[in-house]
């Protein structure tokens, strides 16, 4: 076992290069993963939150009183979830 | 120009029906247990042959392992590229939607596999050839080759609007892949430290078998998990346009 861990006295070069290797693959799948499950659950909370605005929309539009522009571009802090 | 990239052809080839984002999904999830599966076994039996059930090399010994993750690696560095430029093209010519956001995926994919050829090089170079690095051409086309990459990510944050910024990357992708060829033939042309073509050469593979099994294996690997990576972040790139089209959406009936 030693033996084959010392690579014939190249153990540096040898495990530093698949090191390096398995640095960047797994880094690659992890933070893909992750961006994908985060922008997953933004989705899920725009998602949520379409009909609910589109019934607003249609109310306010209804009582021809339409807000302010500006007034609710703003407020998205929970699209950072 | 936008209305020819929203509405694809739905009558035309296998191509065209796939730009339907919901059609891609489902044959991507289809795809994707068996390329893990695939990726799985190709690393472990590579891995079990590049490190262990291989000879040594008589003059490199035991470095000629590293052989196993470099060389795939600058493979796969120019199979990513060869992606971008064809997805630019592509783009540019058939303005298939599809297509931009593989660019997309694929460009980080790409930097991190010619950074692992960068480095992987590096530390073979030391024990073999005496160095970490040398200005010869394949070493310095390589390094180009990372740059384009970063250029392309780069172009691509740098435009708001992403119809522009698409065809500023695709039109990058095209210009810089002369660069393929150069690296491919930069080690017949200028004849300096980095050794020839082995494998990809007119007859026999001037490499032993029981080095090429470890070396193909290893490849095989590196290219299923290409195409994992790839699907996984073609999704991310549709679910990223879906959030934004849904933010605007909202900042649009906020604003009657």
């Amino acid at each position: 076992m030693s033996e084959f861990l010392n690579m014939g006295g190249y153990a540096v070069y040898v495990w530093s290069a698949y090191g390096v290797a398995a640095v960047v693959l797994i880094g690659l799948v992890v933070w893909t993963l992750a961006s994908l499950r985060r922008v997953r659950a933004e989705l899920a909370d725009l998602e949520a939150l379409a009909p609910r605005r589109r019934r607003r929309a249609a109310a306010a539009s209804a009582d021809a009183t339409p807000d302010t522009p500006g007034t609710t571009s703003g407020s998205a802090p929970h699209a950072q979830s | 120009m936008a209305d020819a990239i929203s509405a694809p052809n739905p009558s035309g080839g296998f191509w065209h029906r796939l730009a339907n984002p919901a059609r891609f999904q489902r044959l991507s999830a289809a795809l994707m247990p068996w390329l893990v599966a695939a990726t799985v076994g190709l690393f472990a039996a590579g891995l079990y042959y590049g490190l262990y059930a291989s000879p040594i090399d008589y003059q490199q010994k035991d470095t000629v392992r590293i052989m196993y993750v470099h060389v795939p690696a600058a493979w796969l560095a120019m199979a990513s590229y060869s992606t971008l430029a064809i997805a630019g093209f592509v783009l540019l010519v058939w303005r298939h939607p599809l297509a931009d956001v593989a660019g997309a995926a694929a460009a980080p994919i790409g930097a991190g596999f010619t950074f692992m050829a960068l480095v992987t090089g590096a530390v073979w170079g030391q024990p073999t050839w005496g160095t970490w690095w040398v200005w010869d051409a394949r070493l310095t086309s390589v390094l180009i080759l990372f740059f384009l990459f970063l250029g392309y990510i780069a172009i691509r944050n740098a435009f708001d609007e992403r119809e522009r910024a698409a065809k500023a990357a695709a039109i990058l992708a095209l210009v810089g892949a002369v660069n393929l060829p150069v690296i491919k033939f930069s080690v017949e042309w200028w004849n300096t430290l980095h050794q020839p073509a082995s494998i990809s050469r007119i007859g026999a593979p001037a490499i032993h078998p029981d080095m090429l099994r470890p070396l193909l294996l290893m490849a095989g690997a590196y290219l299923c998990l290409f195409a994992v990576l790839l699907l996984l972040r073609m999704r991310l790139e549709l679910a990223r346009r879906s959030v934004e089209a849904l933010q605007l959406a909202r900042a649009g009936a906020a604003q009657p």
